[in-house]
């Protein structure tokens, strides 16, 4: 079953109050919701609890939700509005970054020495990212780690399509720059 | 469209937005520009380092702890069906003591003007009479339902 037919099966199970399908649904989603909550708040408690109110205000709006449009996408749009009015909030309380934990399901089973190298590459890429400005972060989140498009992106932000573009230009251009060094020298 | 060979024209050619002269043009450059092949490799690490880092993940009591929190809000959904079709059954039955009484008085009304075997044959013949009292009762009947029906849904949205 596709992922979006898998998605409505279990959107119109929990809307006729199945709570076990719901769960299926948070279990699915649950590591993007914190994954972009986290990136822009940098604070694993507060991430935690957006994740757990935007899962909350999903449930109740489920009804709300038609099978026109991608859930994923309805979803994300929910998570990015509470994330930036999070965010806007933590301005005025400055909160401290706080260590994550990683899915060890999204890990590949590779060679040890393999895994090493790219936990590191991971670890200095995730230090870079949360170097960025909040809103750039998020969007190389929604660009990268579930591979929307351009277009998606469009839909959840409420951004144009070149303001996207420059934004991803120019947070990518960043990252490269807090990189400098340890790629070139694995390219060497 | 030109194209300026720096690093936006990368991150483009990463993201597919080149078209084919460009791609050409593009493709050209890393031939002849070592300097270029080198920030597009470096270009390249990061996009594939990007697209392959671990997503972070809540603690494990996450999705229980959700799930509980739902469980002590929500209403069980048992409980909404069992309300509606008691307001729906309510309904029916006030509709259909509705009906009852509005033909007893029709019938009443056809009785009261004739006799014996003839009170059919009398309830035909003033069936206009009959028509004129009707939109009476219809009248009432309709209020009746309706302000019945609203009570009905005030009892038992607030029970």
């Amino acid at each position: 079953m596709s992922s979006k037919k898998e998605d409505q099966a279990l959107i119109q199970c929990a809307q006729k109050g199945d709570i076990h399908a719901f769960a299926r649904l948070v279990d699915k989603y649950k590591g993007m919701v914190y994954t972009l909550a986290y990136r822009n708040i940098k604070n694993a408690a507060l991430a935690e609890e957006i994740a757990q109110d935007v899962f909350l205000k999903v449930h109740q709006n489920l009804n709300q939700y038609t099978a026109q449009g991608k859930f994923s996408s309805w979803l994300y749009t929910i998570t990015y509005r509470k994330v930036i009015d999070e965010a806007r909030k933590k301005k005025r309380f400055h909160s401290p970054i706080t260590e994550i934990s990683h899915d060890p399901s999204t890990v590949d089973e590779n060679s040890p020495s393999a895994l090493m190298e790219k936990e590191e590459q991971g670890h200095m890429i995730q230090n870079a990212l949360l170097k960025l400005p909040e809103d750039e972060c998020t969007l190389l989140s929604l660009y990268y780690f579930k591979e929307l498009s351009i277009a998606e992106i469009v839909e959840i932000t409420g951004l144009t399509k070149s303001n996207i573009k420059i934004k991803l230009h120019r947070s990518r251009k960043k990252l490269r720059q807090l990189l400098a060094g340890y790629y070139k020298n694995e390219i060497i | 469209m030109s194209m300026q060979k720096n690093e936006s024209a990368v991150w483009s050619f990463l993201d597919g937005l080149l078209d084919s002269a460009q791609s050409e043009q593009y493709r050209q450059w890393l031939e002849e520009d070592a300097a270029f092949m080198e920030l597009h490799k470096e270009c390249i690490q990061i996009h594939n380092s990007l697209s392959s880092i671990p997503l972070a993940s809540p603690g494990p009591a996450f999705t229980q702890n959700l799930i509980n929190q739902i469980a002590e809000t929500a209403v069980p959904v048992m409980e909404v069906d069992t309300l509606k079709n008691m307001q729906r059954m309510a309904q029916m039955i006030l509709i259909g003591g509705i009906l009852l009484l509005i033909v007893t008085l029709i019938l009443s009304l056809a009785v009261g003007t004739g006799s014996g075997v003839g009170k059919i044959g009398s309830y035909i013949t003033s069936v206009p009479q009959v028509g004129l009292n009707l939109w009476g009762f219809a009248t009432i009947t309709i209020c009746l339902f309706l302000f019945g029906e609203q009570w009905l849904e005030r009892r038992f949205s607030s029970s």
